[in-house]
């Protein structure tokens, strides 16, 4: 079973990611939890019927926010894939969700990413990640825990550079 | 000048470590070509045809002595003795061995420096007015707000993986002494009505393939709400910005691509959904910003009591010169700016090697408190020299090749590295400088013909900024030949304007004769000497100088 980061532990991944190109043939299986391509995913909400339990959404770097915003809170899970190491769209797609639409159900970051990006994608409110094949998670772990401050905070947490830091210094 | 914390240094040597460890990971076979090139690029690294070059961050031109003296051990430990100041402010080492890179940016730790973001495709270094704090037409000082925009900018969590590399420039006076216009985003201090301190904002602009000047999104934005308006356009980008092409990933094809009017709409309301008060600059930090970049204490002196003994008839000459093309105004009445100039004969525009850097140091420490300046120009710059000092900062600044009395004209030329070590670059650079300096090495021609930019390009990626020279050379390859393509009429500053291709490029032999025809124009059908190149470009027309220089001789 593959494994991923979440709130900061290594724990086996129980949801089953349904790609663009299987949404023709899908149909869901009792017992069975799943994360659905955007426009899937719509197609059968709000009631989800046949479903055990309510499906996460797979929003892609070209997928529009602001017309689903609202009905995306409905999802357990919104899992933002990155397409490619250098394709950093989904750090504003996480910030968005955090920031302007409150969710607040599992944010997950999955596709292209590496160990190295585990902080950052931290920090703009991603809870959950999975990382590319091949990465070690316990690595990964270890950055986010010895995460030290930074200028900018976190998506929960933002504050200027100076905050905190000129008080008693002039 | 900034002077860091606790919290920069924590910064700065945890980057450090964790290049090394991806360095090692890298070297080991555990990271692919493909997730180590964002990684080396957001730490300066490039790997070039000789050997790799490391690009190192000076934030907005401001270098102490301490620090040049620390470039020099690097330049001696690691390089071969020297290094190369860019035309985006930064130091570039050409000749670092790969594995010793780590090592390297330990010893800029020691120092505060390092070398985080100075390539990729992430928020690069601000870069700002070199005549910043001292300039006579300054509104407010704009390097407060390009250290708050470094500190925000760095390792910025959702800005790290761009579309595209993303610049910013800030000015705080009236002329545009840092082409804010040719910035993904340029920044410009002023005051409301009711005088308070702003922004005027400009989006879009950049040279490379397509050059375009800027658009002004806003004319005036609060100070406090810098970060804030900042963190809107970048998310605008970052999430519609293209990644298919990467000519046409920079935010100047978005800006285009929507429409200015759509783009600002796309921001404001981005800026409006998301300024919460966390992201707000308060007063007092404004102000502790601020407090780093006091007025220094000027000491009265007087210029009239500076006595030059046994000086020769040849040295007044060349003092003279000296200052009226490298000295330059200053605030204040009895101090004055200091062009230190890097384009000596023989040398490649912008290097300086290592005892130099460690006489400068020596001459900023008496002469003007210890700070050096890098400027677009690739040349340097002390700020705050006493008019009694300048005759014996001369007779020092001769005496190690930095005094060449040619600042502003002709022969300042302003050119890449080029094929000669940069992997992008199709064609050299250097020695089209090295030739045309040869063929204009007479200081009077060079005098007549005033303030005149000359700006060479080793590829369209235009690093040397040829769009906006009065008179541009863009190497180009054809077929594995080096051409040169020659624009006119570019200029920076106030009147930013890209310069437009004269005619087909040219063999190198032929360039230096090409320009010389070009300057011989302009010298015949100036109106008067204060007739500008570019004035008389705009007046004359493109026709009458490519008919000079692709004129066949019979």
């Amino acid at each position: 079973m593959q494994q991923i980061i979440k709130n900061g532990a290594i724990t086996d991944d129980t949801w089953l990611l349904i790609s663009v190109e299987q949404a023709d043939s899908f149909a869901p299986q009792a017992g069975e939890t799943y994360i659905l391509p955007l426009e899937l995913w719509w197609d059968h909400a709000p009631g989800f019927t046949g479903f055990t339990s309510i499906p996460g959404v797979w929003i892609d770097s070209n997928d529009e926010l602001e017309p689903v915003a609202d009905r995306l809170q409905q999802a357990p899970v919104i899992g933002v894939n990155f397409p490619a190491i250098a394709d950093g769209s989904g750090f504003s797609t996480g910030s968005l969700l955090r920031e302007v639409y409150n969710f607040t159900g599992e944010l997950r970051a999955f596709g292209s990413l590496i160990i190295d990006q585990a902080p950052y994608l931290s920090r703009c409110g991603f809870n959950a990640i999975s990382l590319a094949a091949g990465q070690n998670l316990e690595a990964a772990q270890q950055l986010l825990n010895n995460s030290n401050q930074t200028y900018q905070g976190s998506v929960h947490s933002p504050h200027t550079p100076f905050k905190s830091r000129y008080a008693g210094k002039q | 000048m900034y002077q860091y914390d606790d919290l920069d240094r924590q910064v700065v040597s945890d980057r450090v470590q964790q290049f090394k460890g991806q360095m090692a990971r890298y070297l080991a076979g555990e990271l692919s070509e493909e997730a180590f090139l964002p990684l080396r690029l957001q730490n300066g690294l490039y790997i070039q045809k000789e050997s790799p070059m490391l690009r190192i961050a000076i934030p907005y031109g401001m270098i102490s002595s301490r620090q040049l003296r620390k470039l020099a051990d690097i330049a001696n430990q690691y390089d071969r003795g020297y290094c190369h100041i860019t035309t985006r402010q930064n130091v570039q080492f050409n000749w670092v061995e790969i594995e010793q890179v780590p090592g390297i940016l330990n010893e800029l730790a020691t120092v505060d420096m390092h070398a985080i973001q100075t390539s990729g495709n992430c928020i690069r270094n601000t870069t700002c007015d070199p005549l910043a704090g001292v300039a006579q037409d300054e509104i407010a000082d704009p390097r407060p707000f390009c250290e708050i925009i470094r500190q925000w900018s760095t390792l910025h969590p959702e800005f790290a993986f761009l579309p595209r590399k993303f610049k910013v420039a800030v000015i705080g006076a009236k002329e545009d002494r840092a082409a804010i216009q040719l910035h993904d985003i340029g920044l410009q201090l002023i005051r409301d009505s009711s005088g308070e301190i702003g922004f005027k904002v400009w989006v879009g602009g950049g040279q490379g393939r397509t050059p375009m000047l800027a658009t002004p999104i806003r004319n005036f934005l609060p100070q406090a709400q810098l970060l804030a308006y900042l963190k809107a356009i970048l998310r605008v980008y970052n999430r519609y910005g293209r990644r298919d092409n990467k000519y046409k990933a920079r935010i100047k094809i978005l800006v285009s691509a929507l429409g200015a009017e759509n783009f600002t709409h796309q921001v404001e309301a981005e800026f409006t959904r998301t300024c919460s008060p966390e992201y707000l600059l308060t007063l007092e930090e404004i102000e502790y910003a601020q407090s780093f970049f006091t007025v220094p204490i000027y000491a009265n002196n007087n210029p009239q009591t500076v006595r030059i003994n046994q000086q020769s008839q040849q040295q007044q000459t060349q003092y003279e010169r000296w200052l009226t093309r490298n000295v330059h105004a200053h605030r204040i009445a009895d101090y004055a700016v200091v062009s230190l100039s890097l384009k000596a004969p023989g040398q490649a525009p912008g290097d300086i090697n290592a005892a130099q850097l460690l006489q400068v140091a020596d001459l900023a420490e008496r002469y003007s408190h210890a700070e050096v300046r890098t400027t677009q120009q690739q040349n340097l710059i002390l700020a705050d020299v006493k008019k009694s000092d300048l005759y014996a900062l001369w007779t020092e600044a001769s005496g190690i090749d930095l005094a060449m009395p040619t600042i502003g004209t002709l022969a300042d030329i302003v050119c890449c590295p080029g094929g000669d070590f940069c992997g992008l670059a199709n064609t050299r650079s250097l020695p089209v400088s090295a030739a045309i300096q040869q063929r204009f090495d007479n200081l009077d021609f060079l005098y007549d013909l005033g303030d005149l930019s000359l700006k060479i390009s080793g590829c369209i990626n235009a690093c040397a900024h040829h769009h906006i020279a009065n008179i541009g050379i863009l190497g180009v390859d054809k077929n594995g030949q080096e051409f040169y393509q020659i624009t006119l009429g570019g200029e920076a500053g106030n009147t930013s304007r890209l310069g437009k291709v004269l005619g087909p490029s040219l063999p190198m032999d032929d360039v230096p004769e090409a320009i010389a025809r070009v300057v011989e124009l302009y010298l015949e059908e100036r109106t008067d000497e204060q007739e500008t190149f570019s004035s008389a470009y705009q007046r004359i027309g493109k026709q009458p100088f490519k008919d000079k220089v692709y004129a066949t001789d019979n």
